[in-house]
């Protein structure tokens, strides 16, 4: 099994996202009235998804 | 007869049908030790293992309490359940490989097992055994008291939805133990995905268009009135009330943990995340837009006001084609079936493993003791069912909740196996375990487990409480020993 070189920074930045997720809402985004929200949680979910399954995929994490 | 009831009769027959087929089919995979019967014998397939991570994970809860919760609450439903998927995606790119790993190299097959090994610890395994006794049978319950309830709205009878629902649960399990269960619910996951779609499809293109609407009035009303915002529901303790037992379904949830070991190597357990990933994320957009879509419509006028959260997909279902609706209503019963049985053949291993197998009984048939204990899980929770206990079936509310306690448990573990069976690690996790399991059930008796369940304490709600506490507690195991280790 190759080394999974990229897992800390991962890791580190999931979190990240993670806190994002619960933070800019109720912080950025809490009066917006507008698609805003549904595209920040879609659009979130759905990146860290995609680099997620990316890193998974190539052995990274 | 109503034409509904000939509709939904006719396709629980097929739906019955094929599924049985399926189920009977799998046994040629063969069953003869427990490793067989509850984990595959680790050879399922990405597809298999994906779909059964999917349809294990989504329940009935989506289309019919879901929905309702973004009828009521708004797009703050969408957060909660896309923070679900997140984490957990999170968590299986990131443990999940270290897990199958060990499972294969320590021949683990129930979660319980997993953590009596992982701490060394027989006492563990058994206080594991208690909490999902406590946590996953009103959990199955109240699927089956949905289902019934279905049936009952019908004019097919309560009795009726609970003998069919524990029925299949029974049979799909027992004819060939995971493998039954795995290949029934990739039949009930696609069931599943595709009932949503239709039933997305059917709003945006016949019922919005032939009550006189389009998309876009439906989306300028929802933002007028405010769903598309945090609405006065979503305070910031309830969006962590209902996230945070959530987030750590993959690791305190016995039917999923499971299914981390199941597969075959380690390039069918990638796709099989990757597969997942796409399913929960479709399914769960698909499931937000039918509440919102239903919402629209009454602020529009053109959909009566529901006032009761659990009646909003049946109120809605009942505007469609009998055909259709049918479709809808066997999807509900396949979420709730293909939850139900992995939940019971999960807890069913915890029992053949940890208290039978593990203290070396011999001279019984694993596959005969397997299917009893399978048998005696489903009757006693079809008796609750039919009881309508309401304490019962709401504790299911409190599931999560009660199997908090097992999150940084177990995480700890899977990040520290080498240190994990240190004497204090062991006391530390089994403290954590009594402390969280006891506080929560405590809560649920004098407060009633729906109030726990949103009650919070300077702004933090009680799965909060709970997880700090746990989680201070079982470090502590970890750390102190590093503290106190003698100077060489």
């Amino acid at each position: 099994m190759r080394p999974r070189r990229l897992r800390t920074p991962y890791t580190i930045l999931s979190i990240v996202v993670i806190a994002l997720f619960y933070v800019v809402p109720y912080v950025t985004l809490k009066e917006s009235r507008g698609l805003e929200l549904t595209l920040f949680w879609s659009l979130t979910t759905l990146i860290w998804l995609t680099i997620t399954n990316l890193l998974l995929v190539r052995d990274l994490i | 007869m109503s034409d509904l009831l000939l509709a939904f009769s006719l396709m629980l027959v097929a739906y019955v049908s094929l599924g049985s087929l399926i189920a009977y089919l799998s046994r040629r995979y063969g069953v003869k030790s427990s490793k067989d019967y509850f984990v595959s014998g680790y050879r399922l397939g990405w597809f298999l293992a994906s779909m059964t991570y999917a349809a294990t994970t989504y329940s009935a809860f989506m289309m019919v309490g879901l929905v309702g919760l973004t009828y009521f609450s708004g797009v703050g439903a969408l957060g909660f359940e896309l923070a679900y998927l997140l984490v957990t995606v999170v968590i299986l790119a990131v443990l999940g490989p270290t897990v199958w790993a060990m499972a294969r190299e320590r021949g683990w097959v129930s979660p319980s097992e997993m953590l009596s090994d992982l701490y060394g610890s027989r006492a563990i395994g058994y206080v594991v055994v208690g909490i999902y006794l406590v946590a996953m049978i009103p959990y199955v319950t109240a699927q089956m008291v949905g289902v019934a309830a279905i049936f009952e709205s019908l004019g097919a009878g309560y009795e009726a939805g609970i003998v069919v629902m524990s029925a299949l649960t029974l049979v799909w399990t027992v004819l060939a133990g995971m493998w039954s269960v795995a290949t029934t619910d990739a039949y009930q996951g696609i069931w599943m995905l595709s009932a949503a779609a239709a039933l997305i499809f059917s709003l945006l293109y016949n019922v919005a268009p032939s009550s006189g609407t389009t998309v876009n009035q439906v989306m300028s009303v929802l933002s007028e009135k405010g769903f598309l915002s945090i609405t006065s529901f979503w305070t910031l303790p309830t969006f962590l009330a209902y996230t945070i037992p959530w987030v750590f379904f993959a690791a305190t949830n016995p039917q999923v943990v499971v299914r981390l070991y199941v597969h075959k190597d380690m390039g069918s357990y990638k796709k099989s995340v990757v597969l997942f990933s796409a399913y929960g994320f479709i399914y769960t957009i698909a499931v937000v837009c039918v509440g919102l879509l239903a919402r629209g419509l009454t602020e529009l006028g053109l959909f009566g006001f529901v006032s009761k959260q659990d009646s909003v997909t049946p109120t809605l279902i009942s505007r469609l084609h009998p055909v259709l609706a049918s479709f809808i209503y066997v999807s509900i019963l396949a979420a709730a079936v293909s939850t139900a049985d992995s939940i019971i053949l999960t807890v069913a291993s915890s029992f053949v493993r940890d208290l039978i197998e593990k203290r070396g009984v011999s001279g019984v048939s694993v596959f005969k003791l397997s299917n009893t204990v399978v048998a005696l899980l489903t009757i006693a929770s079809a008796y609750l069912a039919y009881l309508r206990l309401g304490f019962v079936v709401d504790l299911s509310v409190l599931t999560s909740v009660l199997l908090l306690p097992l999150a940084p448990v177990t995480i700890a573990a899977w990040l520290a196996p080498h240190e994990s069976r240190g004497r204090v690690q062991r006391g530390a996790a089994l403290l954590s375990l009594l402390v969280g399991a006891s506080t929560a059930f405590g809560f649920a008796l004098t407060l009633g487990p729906r109030r726990t369940f949103l009650t919070s304490y300077y702004g933090l709600p009680v799965s909060a409480l709970i997880l700090i506490i746990t989680s201070i507690t079982t470090l502590a195991g970890y750390v102190i020993p590093k503290l106190v280790r003698p100077k060489t």
